[in-house]
């Protein structure tokens, strides 16, 4: 690991600049500086929760490929010569991987994104003007919520109003466990999918890497019609009967299968992807 | 056969032991024991001096003065940016880098490759006094006269399998080299070439003369089954 860091330590400042910058302008960006009247003719234009998601979401695309970019000197001949023959284990060449692509990384990505988001709100709100009145928004704090990672858990928030009193009701809805676990593991699976990319293709891995997962997804869904076709004869085409049904704790059945997925398939990816650098051959 | 010894692929039939070790297990404390100078190589993006400090490190017989008075012999900075430099250089650092590791194996494949002729003779002259008798260099190279002063054992391999094996001081007892105007009156010669200057032959030894050794001549022979 010292190893790697001596040799790509520019290449990581750089990556994390960049990646400082670029969330930073991406986030500022989306944020709105302009506002019409008063909180409750604004309400359409509050910065919620979903929509810090929705950069977070698209921002992961920037963790995959740092994570898909592990192994570097896999991707030629000459340069897997020199990576097999340094005198360190295997376990120690694919833990270090793991540990600063993978570990590292999603560490440093998750306080630069924090980080950038505190820093585009504090700036925005500073700068948030009233068109009405052209002067500064006095409640702009509450135009823009503050971003935390407990967002992540966060379906929905926002004021309904009582039907008795007509007083506001701060409303509050929060995803299942379930649903937030199996997300997050499906975004790990991904991760670690991304992460053995090298170890399985030597070239254009990511590329590869793509159009594997894409196959894998469409062998899915042709078992999925395959065993609708079997257990429900009445189905058409490609369609997938995916019957729903909750279990005693309230689980929903669909939920439980891609948590399945989602949590299974990482304890399989690393384990393989250890064994195959092993096995590595010129 | 390289490839096999330092642990990059996998023997398809049989076992390789080296020193106690599988090579293709790679275990680091044989990694660290064995190096191998490939005929192609690629460097990532830094000075010398910070290759030096990423890998020397790995090698626990690493001599840093060893690697500093070659780099004096070689004329190598080492602020230089190893992209930045000739494949020669490139080369030359490769193999002082490998000669200072002192590990008990090395493995050069074509070490002369891309050097020219002075380097050539830097090598030779660095390669017998850096190495010692606890070390065993393995050296495959098609450039046979490049290196000619400073091996002790020839092996020829064909088609994977060891046709010739032959200690230098054995070879000069038995085999006599060369060259005369024409093969007339010379009896018994086992091998000849024409030449410019007449053929180079190779005959049996006779009353104890030894003459330095032709290698090249002395591979066609053994290509030829002539010896």
């Amino acid at each position: 690991m010292r190893n790697d860091l001596l040799i790509n330590y520019k290449k990581y400042c750089l990556a994390i600049l960049v990646a400082f910058i670029l969330g930073f302008v991406f986030l500022y960006g989306s944020m709105p500086r302009l506002v019409y009247g008063n909180e409750m003719e604004n309400r359409w234009n509050i910065f919620s929760s979903s929509r810090y998601m929705n950069i977070f979401l698209a921002s992961i695309v920037a963790l995959g490929a740092l994570v898909g970019s592990s192994f570097p000197d896999l991707g030629s001949k000459v340069k897997t010569s020199n990576y097999l023959l340094i005198p360190a284990s295997t376990f120690e060449k694919f833990s270090s991987q793991f540990f600063i692509r993978v570990i590292c990384g999603a560490a440093i990505f998750l306080v630069l994104f924090w980080v950038d988001a505190r820093l585009a709100r504090a700036i925005s709100v500073m700068q948030m003007v009233d068109i009405k009145t052209n002067l500064h928004y006095a409640n702009a704090e509450h135009i823009i919520d503050k971003f935390n990672y407990g967002m992540i858990f966060l379906y929905e928030k926002g004021i309904s109003y009582s039907s008795e009193t007509g007083s506001p009701i701060e409303k509050i809805v929060y995803y299942k466990p379930i649903e937030t676990w199996g997300a997050s593991l499906f975004i790990v699976s991904i991760g670690l999918y991304l992460f053995s990319v090298k170890l399985f293709f030597k070239k254009l891995g990511l590329v590869k890497s793509i159009i594997s997962f894409v196959a894998l997804f469409f062998i899915l869904f042709l078992f999925m019609v395959i065993f609708s076709h079997i257990f429900y004869p009445n189905t058409v085409g490609f369609e997938v009967m995916l019957p729903s049904y909750t279990f005693q704790n309230g689980i929903d059945n669909v939920e439980f299968w891609l948590f399945l997925i989602g949590f299974v398939s990482p304890l399989f990816l690393l384990p393989l992807g250890y064994f195959k650098l092993k096995e590595k051959q010129l | 056969m390289l490839h096999l010894i330092s642990g990059l692929i996998q023997p398809k039939a049989g076992k390789i032991n080296v020193n106690g070790f599988v090579p293709f297990e790679r275990n680091p404390n044989y990694l660290a024991d064995v190096y191998m100078v490939p005929e192609e190589f690629a460097f990532p993006p830094i000075s010398i001096s910070t290759y030096v400090k990423a890998f020397s490190p790995l090698y626990p017989n690493f001599d840093h003065h060893k690697l500093r008075d070659i780099f004096n012999e070689f004329e190598l900075h080492p602020t230089s940016n190893l992209n930045k430099l000739s494949h020669g250089q490139r080369k030359k650092f490769l193999i002082a880098f490998a000669l200072s590791t002192n590990c008990k194996m090395l493995v050069f494949d074509e070490p002369t490759n891309g050097l020219d002729i002075p380097s050539k003779s830097q090598f030779r002259k660095i390669l017998v006094s850096s190495v010692t008798d606890e070390q065993l260099v393995i050296i495959s190279t098609h450039q046979v006269k490049d290196i000619d002063t400073v091996i002790d054992t020839v092996v020829v391999i064909e088609n994977g399998t060891i046709i010739y094996q032959e200690n230098i001081d054995e070879i000069a007892q038995k085999l006599y080299f060369d060259l005369v105007p024409s093969l007339a009156g010379i009896e018994n010669v086992l091998y000849h070439e024409q030449c410019t200057l007449g053929q180079r032959i190779i005959v049996p030894t006779s009353n104890g003369n030894e003459s330095s050794i032709d290698l090249e001549l002395l591979f066609n022979a053994i290509i030829n089954k002539t010896i």
